[in-house]
């Protein structure tokens, strides 16, 4: 009778282990589509400052920050407060800097990252038609990444959550 | 001096603000300019003279002096930009940027023209750190004569000096007197906007005045000077508007407009005498229209800033109210 309360149990954690798995695998392309999303919001957000307000960098990063969700707005909050301590690092540096911190915690592939990484190529260091031709290549970049980020999870989706739960239950069938 | 020291030296790159810092004598008392020349000697210019620094910060010969390299350069750059050069088109046409504190750098590289105009500068191997000093009560013992009590307002007046004459520093401190009020002299204080097309009188950072120029004054910064005026003139309700370097036709045409609105103009320009200002047209006009009422020259003759002439242009024979005086506490 314990052994099969014990099997019952095993059993239940098993499942739910690799139900969870399949979930945050699913999760994930979804994360992913919506951090690109929110990366593309901001670009279209920097190009107003940079153009229409003409604000100084940090602070452009800072109005961008304040209308960004986690994690992106970490990584747009990191670099302004690093541009306004007036260290020497170049804005690329700084940039790059905030990205490495906060790639851990996004959903970001590392193709994803090298295209968040590309905005900071020519950042500060050139006119304004530079600057804003630097953030029309990035989003051109983005949009393609974007697409395959929203098929990815169109097809694998659901495929993660029945994989995770048919996943734990042959486990579960092979070990009972 | 510490002010100006904490202001420009975080504008300074790290190796340069070292040297600076290594330095033994009190570098910064007088200091006005800090020039950075691309493999040249690091150099600086102030009331003691001019001298060249080295690696340790001491005074020497041309030979043994730091050179400013090419990353010293573009950090300096980076630094007085805000690593943000695209908000500064406008300043790199014009050569300079000024920075808190109202100092201002000039710049010199490589022009890139389009359209047969300079469009701004690239490679930059220049770069002339230009300490601001305000001096707070240059203006004071001669606001009385731009006074008129019968009519309770502030009289037309031109500010006339050759380049570095302190022109705009008596025209900062005119203003900020003007728009505080002077308790003694019994009047309270005027409405006052400044046009300041070259971020020189209040040298703004960010539309911000840095420097002193009153409680009652609207500063239109990095606005052209005829523009500027008109809109003024509109919009903030001014008693007295003033600006820097008048010369241009439209400047004439404005202040006409400005003068015919009620609106009393103190303007600058540059010059010697009042004879001199005639020989240009923008101003000849003004001059022989008799819209001034007062004029006021300043010169070298007893160092900077020295008030040469006060004259009253009202009156024909066109007296000398004040001469040959120096600043109270220069």
């Amino acid at each position: 009778m314990i052994a099969l309360t014990c099997k019952l149990a095993g059993s239940l954690c098993i499942m739910a282990a690799a139900a969870t798995f399949g979930e945050s695998k699913a999760r994930a392309l979804t994360l992913r589509v919506k951090q690109l999303e929110q990366f593309q919001r901001s670009l279209k957000l920097l190009s107003v400052e940079i153009s229409f307000n003409r604000a100084l960098l940090p602070y452009a990063f800072r109005a961008v920050a304040r209308q960004l969700e986690p994690p992106l707005d970490e990584l747009y909050g990191a670099a302004a407060a690093n541009l306004l301590a007036g260290d020497e690092r170049s804005a690329k540096e700084i940039w790059d800097s905030a990205l490495a911190e906060m790639y851990p915690r996004s959903s970001l592939t590392l193709a994803d990252r090298e295209i968040v990484a590309s905005l900071g190529v020519s950042l500060g260091v050139s006119d304004q038609e530079g600057q804003l031709k630097q953030i029309g290549l990035t989003l051109q970049h983005l949009e393609i990444a974007l697409e395959t980020a929203r098929e990815q999870r169109q097809r694998n989706e659901k495929m993660w959550r029945y994989l995770g739960l048919a996943g734990g239950a042959t486990l579960v069938i092979l070990l009972l | 001096m510490n002010q100006a020291r904490e202001e420009v030296g975080s504008f300074l790159p790290q190796r340069i603000r070292a040297i600076l810092d290594r330095s033994t004598f009190s570098l910064w008392n007088g200091l006005e300019e800090i020039r950075l020349r691309l493999g040249r000697p690091l150099a600086l210019h102030g009331r003691m003279g001019d001298c060249f620094l080295s690696e340790s910060g001491v005074a020497v010969s041309a030979e043994e002096a730091y050179r400013p390299d090419r990353d010293d350069l573009e950090k300096a750059l980076q630094l007085v930009s805000s690593s943000s050069l695209y908000a500064f088109d406008e300043e790199l046409r014009s050569g300079y940027i000024t920075i808190p504190g109202g100092h201002r750098v000039g710049l010199c590289g490589q022009a890139v023209v389009r359209d047969g105009r300079v469009a701004r500068l690239k490679h930059i191997t220049g770069m002339n750190y230009r300490i601001a000093r305000q001096v707070k009560g240059a203006a004071r013992p001669y606001v009385r004569y731009f006074l008129d009590y019968r009519r309770r307002r502030v009289y037309h007046s031109l500010l006339i000096a050759p380049p570095g004459g302190g022109k705009t520093t008596f025209l900062r401190d005119l203003a900020r007197c003007l728009s505080d009020g002077i308790k003694e002299l019994g009047f309270a204080g005027f409405e006052v906007a400044i046009v300041d097309e070259r971020s020189e009188i209040a040298g703004s950072f960010q539309g911000r005045p840095q420097l002193d120029v009153g409680e009652r004054t609207d500063v239109l910064d990095a606005c052209p000077k005829a523009e500027g005026m008109m809109m003024l003139l509109r919009s903030m309700g001014p008693e007295v508007i003033v600006t820097d370097e008048i010369g241009r036709a439209e400047d004439a045409v404005a202040i006409e407009e400005v003068i015919h609105a009620g609106v009393t103009v103190v303007a600058t320009a540059h010059g010697s005498s009042l004879a001199e200002l005639r020989s240009r047209p923008g101003l000849r006009k003004l001059l022989d229209e008799q819209i001034f009422e007062r004029a006021l020259i300043l010169g070298w003759s007893r160092g900077a800033g020295t008030v040469e002439q006060l004259c009253d242009l009202t009156n024909k024979r066109g007296p000398e109210l004040v001469s040959k005086k120096g600043w109270p506490n220069a």
